[in-house]
């Protein structure tokens, strides 16, 4: 058993390196394009390091690349970045939306990320990117290219100071294959969404954490509750949880998704928080229901109504929204899996413990519930202050 | 709702005996948890939360060195076309490459002279921008295109310092050895010195007379301490030459060697690549991940500080080896070569792809030849077994008198020209 722990603990070192993007000390800057329709979403990273170069960034000359300093600088950094960039469809220039403002760490540095929306005039058959940033200072650098088709066909390229564009013929990639490649890059999607989101990863902590402990009341009426004596008993109960939460969010995402429901995003952001903030305060003080399905089918209704914030509007014709659907669902579902993997082995291994049950559950219980309720304040009074 | 506060009980007196290392385990399982919540949550570009957050340092940005480049670059931006402007960018920005090891200097600098590279008609490419232009390609090991370049240069004027001492290094890493020392002699007919000893002292070294060589350059070092006073970057250049030389023949004054050449400069990458080897080489793995610590920035360097984690089980041993993985794969896409030979140690002592080592070691072997390019081919032959690449690295060991056993430890000289 503790060799199988130990290796579940490599695991996890393992998932998490390879998260963090390419970088390569020469100048390198990453553009992805992701063409849905007539839109292409644009993702373009620049090293703040070139960015400063290229517009100046460090204004107070202290040598520190501050968030506010990029953010005062965020029209000459549009400027500079839309005027070097262009993506064409058929011949016809996508004109660029506005511009979001992010930031990333590579492993050679911080990085500036712009992400908008360039709006053809049609689907693009045949798409061209024109690049020629930062070569008049620096000609070692490159741009690397990655589209990503809605078919979840990868096309990869460099542009040089002398290859300055690359064109892509879209209607070549879109072939028999589309439908799985459909399937596949929806339940990425969900996947994605869900380990990338850590207040969904939380949430489902908060409710596995448990699993491992039966409640019971007692002759004076009183609730306690002691560890279960098999994995069985586990198991069962996790799987009535997950399938329970499964279900309801798969209710609403399809509700709001079809647009039968629809909520403002800042009502169902802050709802999700507040779930967590109970889910970890009935950890730690029992005050809900001991049968923890109900309560994972109620919330799953709110968090369903997050995820389809984050699919967003989905213009397919009927058969491929479902089957769209049908795959992100089994992507979140698959990811949920996979944090059960983490969770219920550990707390089944330490369930007989006396610092298990006593410090680790209360513990990580309230530190999550209060991280969430920072949330939960954050999100419904609009503040925008939590980084994630 | 009522919050009723429920006490929790854990399992009774004596129901299971109390396991040592239980404790560790768990911790190590929620840092593991810790970690994976990290990598998913950082991965994704984010906005900060607070406007003060810094981003990024950039090195070394109150240097003289920097600010100097930078008042270059504004005087070149404001006078487009001015040569004497795009010649100041060039040297202040080769220079830059040479003290932080980053390429995208090189890259500042060759953009600088890009406009005065194409001859216009009845005008000659100025030889000034040609000698930095091979500088240049000598530093992206574009050889063949330098060596051109230099041609040029020294067919006018053939005693042209600069212009010999970048032949020797670039014949030198393509074992040229007798090349090398004609163009250190002709460097040492006009301008005898410290560093005319030293870049005859880095031939001699890879020509099997290691021992003169130190010998001789111990003599430089003392009897030209002014020079090494006026010019540092010498001294450091000879101070580390001697100390590989003293390695590679397994003399006490190795480290010593090394701490003088530290003392000159710190943060060189040159003479810390070297420096970390001879560590490395000596089971001091520990003092290389404290010396390399902050220079994960440089590739070379941060595969010397992997090898070291990986040799005392550091933590940090996994991101650096993912790391690494990623650069090669950015360089893989941008079309370069220039760490091919880093590369092929990477697959070969770290992800034990034997395979794709010995497809680096060869096509880094058409590119460079010196004894740690042939070292490295040597040992990825022998972990595929093969023959062809075994006797190529063996004929050239045979034909340079090389001392096998320390080329293979790592302790052998390598030019400034890699």
């Amino acid at each position: 058993m503790k060799r199988f722990l130990t290796t579940i603990v490599f695991c996890l070192i393992f998932l998490a390196t390879p998260l963090r993007a390419h970088a390569h000390s020469a100048s390198t800057a990453y553009l992805r394009l992701l063409p849905r329709d007539a839109t292409v979403a644009v993702q373009l990273s620049v090293a703040l390091r070139d960015l400063d170069y290229a517009v100046g960034l460090d204004t107070n000359g202290d040598g520190r690349i501050t968030w506010g300093e990029v953010r005062a600088r965020e029209t000459a950094i549009d400027a500079y970045a839309l005027s070097h960039l262009a993506i064409a469809a058929d011949g016809a220039g996508c004109p660029p939306g506005p511009v979001t403002h992010l930031t990333d760490q590579l492993s050679d540095g911080a990085y500036a990320v712009l992400q908008f929306n360039a709006a053809c005039s049609g689907k693009p058959h045949r798409l061209r990117i024109d690049y020629s940033l930062l070569f008049d200072q620096d000609t070692l650098h490159r741009g690397l290219i990655n589209i990503v088709t809605s078919n979840g066909a990868n096309h990869a390229g460099v542009v040089s100071p002398t290859t300055r564009s690359l064109s892509l013929d879209l209607s070549a990639s879109e072939g028999g294959a589309a439908f799985f490649d459909t399937v596949e890059s929806f339940c990425v999607t969900g996947i994605d969404h869900l380990l990338t989101g850590i207040d969904h990863m939380l949430f489902i902590t908060m409710l596995l954490i448990p699993a491992v402990f039966v409640r019971k009341r007692g002759a004076d009426g009183r609730e306690t509750q002691v560890a279960a004596n098999n994995f069985r008993t586990v198991f069962v109960e996790s799987l009535k949880v997950l399938s329970a939460f499964t279900l309801a969010h798969a209710t609403t995402l399809t509700l709001s998704v079809l647009r039968i429901v629809y909520i403002p995003e800042r009502l169902s952001e802050s709802g999700i928080a507040l779930t967590i903030v109970l889910t970890a305060l009935d950890n730690i003080f029992h005050f809900m229901p001991a049968r923890r399905w109900p309560l994972a089918f109620a919330f799953g209704l709110v968090h369903g109504l997050g995820f389809a914030s984050a699919l967003g509007p989905l213009d397919l014709p009927p058969v491929a929204l479902g089957v769209a659907l049908v795959a992100f669902n089994l992507g979140l579902e698959m990811a949920q899996i996979t944090i059960a993997a983490v969770v219920l082995p550990l707390g089944f291994a330490l369930r007989q413990t006396l610092f298990y049950p006593r410090r680790v559950v209360p513990g990580i219980s309230a530190a999550v519930g209060l991280l969430a309720l920072a949330w939960f304040t954050d999100r419904a009074a609009g503040l925008g202050l939590m980084p994630f | 709702m009522t919050i009723e506060m429920k006490k929790m009980i854990g399992p009774g007196a004596g129901e299971t005996p109390r396991q040592p290392g239980r404790r560790r385990l768990a911790l190590l399982m929620i840092a593991g948890l810790g970690v994976l919540i990290a990598g998913a949550t950082f991965a994704a570009p984010r906005i900060p939360a607070d406007d003060s957050a810094v981003l990024e340092i950039l090195p070394d940005a109150k240097s003289l060195q920097t600010r100097a480049l930078r008042a270059a670059e504004q005087a070149l931006a404001a006078k487009p076309g001015d040569l004497p402007a795009a010649l100041a960018v060039a040297r202040a920005a080769i220079h830059q490459a040479r003290r932080e090891g980053d390429p995208r200097w090189l890259g500042h600098a060759s953009a600088a002279l890009a406009p005065f590279l194409t001859a216009r008609p009845g005008a000659q490419i100025s030889p000034d921008v040609r000698l930095l232009h091979a500088i240049i390609l000598q530093s992206t090991h574009d050889f063949p295109a330098s060596l051109d370049e230099l041609a040029i240069v020294l067919r006018a004027d053939p005693n042209n310092g600069q212009a010999l001492l970048t032949r020797a290094a670039i014949r030198l890493v393509r074992a040229d050895l007798a090349g090398a020392s004609a163009d250190c002699a002709a460097f040492a007919q006009t301008r005898a010195g410290l560093l005319a000893d030293s870049c005859t002292a880095s031939v001699m070294a890879q020509k099997g007379a290691a021992p003169r060589a130190l010998r001789a350059l111990t003599l430089s070092l003392a009897s030209h301490a002014l020079e090494a006073a006026q010019n540092p970057e010498t001294a450091a250049w000879a101070a580390t030459i001697a100390a590989e030389t003293a390695a590679h023949l397994g003399d006490t004054s190795a480290d010593a060697r090394f701490h003088a050449a530290l003392a000159i400069d710190a943060t060189d990458p040159y003479v810390l690549a070297a420096y970390s080897d001879f560590l490395l080489a000596h089971d001091r793995a520990a003092e290389v991940v404290t010396l390399l610590a902050s220079h994960t920035k440089n590739d070379p360097l941060l595969l010397r500080l992997t090898l070291a984690e990986i040799a005392v089980r550091a933590p940090l041993a996994a991101n650096h080896i993912a790391d690494l993985g990623a650069r090669f794969e950015a360089s893989r896409l941008r079309g370069e070569s220039v760490h091919r030979r880093e590369e092929a140690r990477y697959r070969l002592d770290i992800t034990h792809e034997p395979a794709r080592a010995l497809a680096l070691a060869r096509a880094n072997w058409q590119v460079q030849r010196e004894p740690a390019d042939a070292a490295i081919l040597l040992a990825a032959g022998r972990a595929n077994q093969d023959e062809a690449a075994i006797a190529t690295a063996h004929a050239a060991i045979a034909l340079a008198g090389w001392n096998e056993t320390a080329m293979l430890a790592g302790l052998m000289p390598v030019s400034q020209g890699s």
